[in-house]
């Protein structure tokens, strides 16, 4: 059983993952900022991560730089509104290993995901 | 500062490939077709601000702020007539719409739904801009109030109202009869770096 971890401080958002990927046989964790979903993942071990990038606390970019520090080696998604190619550019440097626009898409996210969790496949 | 007929052509187009960026998205999200106005650009001074009720009307919006800064600073706002926004978020949710036109009516989960499509769109906007210039913003927390423009104006900080641009736009999404407008609030310096930006990115 695939375990994705959605951080985003949308319930409304989280919402949408969450029944997209449901629908796919995922299990969801939530987290609605990346502070808690640092603790989430010492608790839970997901198998793949969506991260949103603004948020309050602790921002998706703050949360891409922790797991590097931590040198945690979960696969992780940016899910955003920020459509700028910088941004894009700045998170994939910072280890994203994919980057997604919103609204979120069943027909990108769960390709998304599948390559991440089978590459080569 | 004034803005000449060129550089108020480019900025029109500019905010016009955004907000068709905005509209796609939009249209994805609602299912159905979108139809756009040319972006109308207004320049006001900032200590006039309340002209902008002889634009928009005294009317009360649904509107979702989200500031931006970097290599321009400003206020970008999403905004929504009481009836346009009710439709919309049953269009997004599934709920039935109210039809009282008034948003007294919202509860946080409208407010959510409706600050999350706004954000969206602006970013749709911005982020549309920001990819034609080769330059980036950063965005701060978006925000949701309901409020007269003037009103929004007025909050979105006295250093970005030393001149005010209002790009607006409307939005009309055919089936639902929702209508949406976009503005876009820089101060004097922040609308001379974009414009210097835009004549780099023709030259």
């Amino acid at each position: 059983m695939t375990t994705v971890l959605i951080i985003d401080d949308s319930s409304f958002q989280r919402t949408i993952i969450r029944k997209t990927l449901k629908n796919e046989g995922f299990v969801c964790i939530e987290a609605s900022n990346g502070r808690v979903g640092l603790h989430l993942i010492e608790d839970e071990r997901p198998d793949i991560i969506i991260v949103d990038l603004l948020m309050p606390d602790m921002d998706g970019t703050e949360f891409l730089t922790a797991i590097r520090e931590k040198e945690i080696a979960i696969p992780v998604i940016v899910l955003t509104s920020d459509i700028q190619d910088a941004t894009r550019e700045n998170c994939i440097r910072l280890g994203a290993s994919s980057f997604l626009n919103k609204p979120a898409r069943a027909d990108e996210l769960i390709p998304a995901i599948r390559l991440l969790l089978h590459p080569g496949e | 500062m004034d803005l000449n007929t060129d550089e108020l052509d480019a900025l029109r187009e500019l905010v016009n490939i955004g907000v068709g960026k905005a509209a796609g998205i939009l249209s994805e999200m609602t299912g159905s077709r979108i139809e756009l106005s040319i972006p109308v650009i207004h320049l006001i001074r900032g200590d006039q601000y309340t002209e902008i009720e002889a634009v928009l009307g005294e009317e009360q919006y649904a509107a979702v702020r989200l500031g931006f800064e970097g290599a321009f600073t400003g206020t970008a706002f999403s905004i929504f007539p009481a009836n346009s926004a009710d439709i919309l978020i049953a269009a997004i949710t599934g709920d039935e719409p109210d039809h009282s036109g008034s948003l007294a009516h919202f509860h946080s989960i409208h407010a959510e739904t409706l600050m999350e499509v706004g954000n969206i769109l602006i970013n749709g906007v911005m982020g549309s801009i920001t990819n034609i210039l080769g330059t980036r913003l950063i965005y701060t927390l978006p925000s949701y109030s309901e409020e007269p423009v003037a009103r929004l104006i007025q909050e979105a900080g006295s250093d970005q109202r030393e001149n005010i641009i209002v790009a607006q736009t409307r939005m009309f999404i055919h089936n639902l009869n929702i209508e949406g407008k976009i503005l876009l609030i820089m101060g004097g310096r922040s609308l001379d770096i974009l414009v210097r930006k835009i004549q780099e990115a023709r030259d």
